[in-house]
């Protein structure tokens, strides 16, 4: 073979391409080793073939037009890999896999005209790798896109969670430079849409600043475990608005913030703690506000000494015009009570209610200098003469009526007061001296003002005391009864005995029943002890009926407290007569004015059951009460008892004479037995007899005794020495009752 | 810059030609595409190459997407298949099935672009050369892109001694249609050639 020839073929089986060519019969003429070793038909084999007979079925549709084109019209073709990439069944080894592996194809259809006869060679590329880079191109493509599109979405996501959040948000550089604010945002400070200008943190927060030497921004409270910090945020109008915010970093390349417009919530906080500190009924402070604006003015007291001035206020009696008139004319009292007693006050006073019928009136500067310290004398008078004036004043608002349901209701108060100065201790303290004026108010007969002094503490610890004790002295039998001899002009006998009781304490000796009865109506203790009393007495006058020491017409007489002078009292009263074993006859009761006049209607009813009963009812101090005489015609009353206070100055006193003698007429033309107290000169005797006064009662006769000297008084009959001679007249048919 | 002037019977008997040609054509096309092709030649005309400006589009500054084959032999000339770029891709797209993204015509797309183009010039030359009894060597195809100026520009020779001879062509596939231009570029000798070798086709037809 010619040397070009021998390279030729070397060369020709050297190419790393397929190549064949076919002659006008689609026989193969040329066959190269690289098609050999695809194809596993080696060019032995596969010359003089025909190449449908090689490979059946591939040389049809493209392959075989593109076969003719060439050999007919000496046309070329391509067979792209895409369309057409597996036309020869061709393999190679795969070295990653381990295995024979298709090869995907690229095919050239070139014609050959050799001398007059036409060839047709094949060209085959493998293109397997360039498929498969192809692929992984694509698949690396294909995630790119959708990474894009899940950013995106991912991304408008966020902004969209940004954009539409109700809070601000905003982000800033390192430096404060205002990089973006959401619509919140803008609405927040102000700052229109198409507005591009140049923005720094601290146009908006002027609270922060720049930490100099560091560049960053001082100020910025990052920790939020104790709440939101809070600032006073700028608007672009120059309105300041407070605020709360959150502040984070992002990647160290900025900082994104949140934050609340607290307009708002600040509103509500004002009006929620204006319905804590007020009362809902009067619209007065409550006893809240009332305890920080004290514990505010002792303090300023103390350390500035201003002075001040502490109210309490209680209004008399208002249960019982709550029990009477029921609670809305008593809500409606209150509300006028605290109309009035604003309009008594300085703006800068406090008036509060505590609570119930309880008011508190703080008085802040009244009247001492300012800085003085301690407070001087004349500072205080200038301030107490402040106060008494402004005292005055409620008093005076209660001087006129209440319009409560269409009635006319009378109230008033009772006023305890505290001057507060550098010398006040605490605002405990200064409540407790109020509270003792108070009381005193109280016991000096209500509808006054006290001021505190020293001397109140100790009748006030007196009481207390009193108080405490009392509760056990029933128990501890150290109340006992004392008996009065009551003695009859007409007879000179014993006609009647009041019984009184007495408290022998353990180591304040005997305590005066004018300090003590108080205190048992007041604790309650007087309806457990009345029925003690009505008891005790009841048991010892059918002791004496026993022993024959008085007669069976001689009644004893038990003091009833108005405050047991209700319904109960019948029982009381029914139970200490049955279980003493004593007729009604021996029983009489004695009531003062004040009592009766209190409640009219239920009065009459309880005074006919007892008279009902058969007791004696007799009007106790009379003449000194506020009282109408009409009533005398309307109560069961069997006798009158003249107020000591006519009887003690009789003789030197031309009015209690007259006032005695009157009564004693009255008495008389109305059928009343009149009985006279406090009979101690022989000189008042003798006037009360030619009086014609029915009974004596006084030291003159004896003092209340206990049983056995009572006994010893009765049997001895001294007294009779002293009686007048028996005088006749009319007048004397009245002892014997009605 | 020369003209030639074609007879009415010249391009009526050319389009009867090139539609025969492009039957087959469509019917590989058929095949390969697994839809249901049709290809229509509707006119036939000849122009200087200044004035052949595509008329696929309007616009003469629009990117084509072309293949061309250079053929040569009784006459020679460079044979175009030209289509507006986007519908290129659309055709390959259906061809190989493709989702790409739309600017990347990778190796396999121009190939398979190429092929299509192949197709339909092969099968317009085999029948020329068949009806016309005519030598003609066609070359390999390439795939260019650029103006339609910029396209029939290229090559060799005085672009004032050559014609085109263009023939607009519908593709129709049940998905839609595609727009496509075939054209014959020649130097003035060898239309004239060929056009010679037509009027010998219609002295036999006729007689």
């Amino acid at each position: 073979m010619h040397s070009t020839t021998r390279l030729s073929t070397a060369a020709f089986d050297l190419l790393n391409v397929g190549v064949l060519i076919i002659d006008q019969q689609c026989c193969v003429v040329e066959w190269n080793e690289w098609l050999s070793k695809s194809s596993a038909v080696s060019a032995a084999a596969a010359k003089g073939q025909r190449l449908d007979e090689i490979f059946p079925d591939v040389v049809r549709g493209r392959l075989g037009q593109a076969i003719t084109h060439a050999l007919d019209a000496q046309l070329s073709s391509t067979l792209s890999s895409a369309i057409n990439r597996f036309v020869f069944p061709l393999t190679k080894f795969d070295g990653s896999s381990l295995q024979q592996v298709p090869i995907a194809q690229s095919l050239l259809i070139k014609p050959i005209v050799e001398a007059a006869d036409s060839y047709c060679m094949i060209c085959i590329h493998d293109v397997t790798e360039t498929v498969k880079r192809e692929g992984i191109l694509r698949e690396k493509s294909n995630q790119l896109q959708k990474l894009a599109k899940d950013y995106e979405v991912s991304e408008q996501r966020s902004r969209g969670i940004i954009e539409s959040s109700l809070d601000s948000v905003l982000t800033f550089t390192l430096e404060g430079l205002v990089q973006s604010l959401n619509p919140a945002a803008r609405g927040m400070f102000g700052i229109a849409d198409e507005r591009e200008a140049v923005l720094s943190i601290f146009d908006l927060l002027p609270e922060l600043s720049v930490k100099k030497d560091i560049g960053v921004l001082e100020g910025l409270v990052i920790d939020v475990s104790n709440g939101w910090p809070k600032l006073m945020a700028r608007r672009i109008d120059g309105v300041e608005i407070p605020v709360e915010y959150s502040v984070s970093y992002v990647d160290d390349l900025f900082y994104t913030m949140v934050l609340h417009d607290l307009t708002e919530r600040e509103a509500v906080e004002k009006r929620l703690k204006r319905l804590a500190q007020y009362d809902g009924l009067t619209g007065l402070a409550n006893r809240r506000l009332f305890t920080e604006v004290l514990a505010t003015t002792v303090m300023r007291a103390r350390q500035h000494g201003e002075l001040s001035a502490l109210m309490l206020l209680d209004l008399d009696r208002f249960k019982s015009i709550n029990d009477s008139m029921g609670h809305e004319a008593g809500d409606e009292l209150l509300s006028q009570v605290s109309s009035r007693l604003e309009g008594c006050f300085r703006d800068d006073d406090l008036v509060a209610r505590l609570g119930g019928d309880e008011f508190a009136i703080v008085l802040n500067s009244v009247g001492g200098s300012r800085g003085a310290q301690p407070t001087d004398s004349v500072s205080m008078d200038v301030g107490v003469g402040f106060v008494t004036r402004a005292a005055e004043r409620v008093v005076g608002v209660f001087s006129e009526p209440f319009n409560l349901q269409g009635r006319e209701v009378f109230s008033s108060a009772s006023i305890g007061i505290a001057m507060c100065s550098t010398d006040t201790e605490s605002e405990a303290r200064l409540t407790k001296c109020a509270d003792v004026a108070l009381y005193a108010a109280k016991d000096q007969g209500r509808n006054n003002y006290q001021f505190y002094t020293e001397n109140l503490d100790k009748a006030c610890e007196i009481k207390l005391g009193l108080e405490n004790n009392l509760h056990h002295a029933l128990k501890n039998r150290e109340l006992m009864l004392s008996y009065q001899p009551q003695i009859s002009r007409a007879t000179g006998e014993i006609c009647g005995v009041e019984a009184l009781l007495r408290w022998r304490h353990p180591s304040k000796g005997n305590i005066s029943p004018e300090v003590f009865v108080p205190l048992l109506e007041a604790t309650g203790l007087i309806q457990q002890v009345g029925e003690w009393v009505l008891s005790e007495a009841c048991m010892q006058r059918k002791r004496w009926q026993a022993s024959k020491l008085l007669s069976d017409s001689c009644p004893m007489a038990v003091n009833i407290s108005g405050k047991q002078f209700n319904g109960a009292l019948l029982d009381a009263v029914r139970k200490a007569m049955g279980d003493a074993g004593i007729e009604p006859c021996m029983l009489e009761v004695e009531l003062t004015e004040s009592t009766l006049m209190e409640k009219t209607q239920e009065t009459n009813a309880l005074l006919n059951e007892l008279s009902g009963m058969g007791v004696a009812i007799s009007i106790d101090d009379f003449g000194t009460g506020y009282s109408s005489l009409s009533y005398l015609k309307d109560f069961p009353v069997t006798s009158l008892k003249v107020d000591k206070s006519f009887v003690i100055d009789i003789i030197d006193n031309d009015s209690s004479s007259s006032i005695a003698e009157a009564v004693i007429a009255l008495a008389h033309t109305m059928g009343l037995k009149v009985v006279a107290e406090g009979v101690e000169t022989q000189q008042a005797l003798d006037v009360l007899s030619r009086f014609e006064c029915d009974v004596f009662q006084g030291f003159l006769f004896s003092k209340a005794l206990n049983v056995e000297d009572f006994e010893c008084f009765a049997r001895q009959q001294h007294w009779q020495s002293l009686m007048p001679p028996v005088s006749s007249g009319p007048s004397n048919n009245v002892i014997s009752g009605h | 810059m020369k003209t030639l002037k074609l007879s009415e019977l010249q391009l009526d008997t050319l389009a009867e030609i090139f539609n025969i040609g492009i039957g087959s054509a469509a019917a590989s096309l058929s095949e390969m595409i697994n839809e249901d092709v049709q290809l229509s030649i509707p006119s036939v005309s000849c122009l200087p190459v200044m004035q052949a400006s595509s008329t696929l589009t309007g616009d003469q500054s629009a990117i084509l997407s072309a293949v061309e084959q250079h053929f040569s032999g009784e006459f020679e000339g460079t044979a175009f298949l030209l289509f507006p770029k986007g519908e290129s891709l659309e055709l390959v797209r259906r061809l190989i099935s493709s989702d790409l993204p739309l600017e990347e015509l990778s190796e396999f797309e121009e190939d398979a672009l190429k092929e299509v183009g192949n197709v339909i010039l092969n099968a317009c030359f085999y029948t020329i050369s068949n009806m016309l009894d005519c030598h003609l060597d066609g070359d390999i195809p390439n795939h260019v892109q650029g103006s339609c100026q910029e396209i029939l520009g290229r090559g060799d020779g005085d672009i004032d001694e050559k014609v085109v001879l263009m023939l607009s062509m519908t593709f129709s596939i049940p998905s839609g249609d595609i727009n496509g231009e075939i054209s014959y570029m020649m130097n003035v000798k060898s239309m004239q050639n060929f056009l010679r070798i037509v009027d010998t086709y219609l002295t036999q037809i006729i007689s």
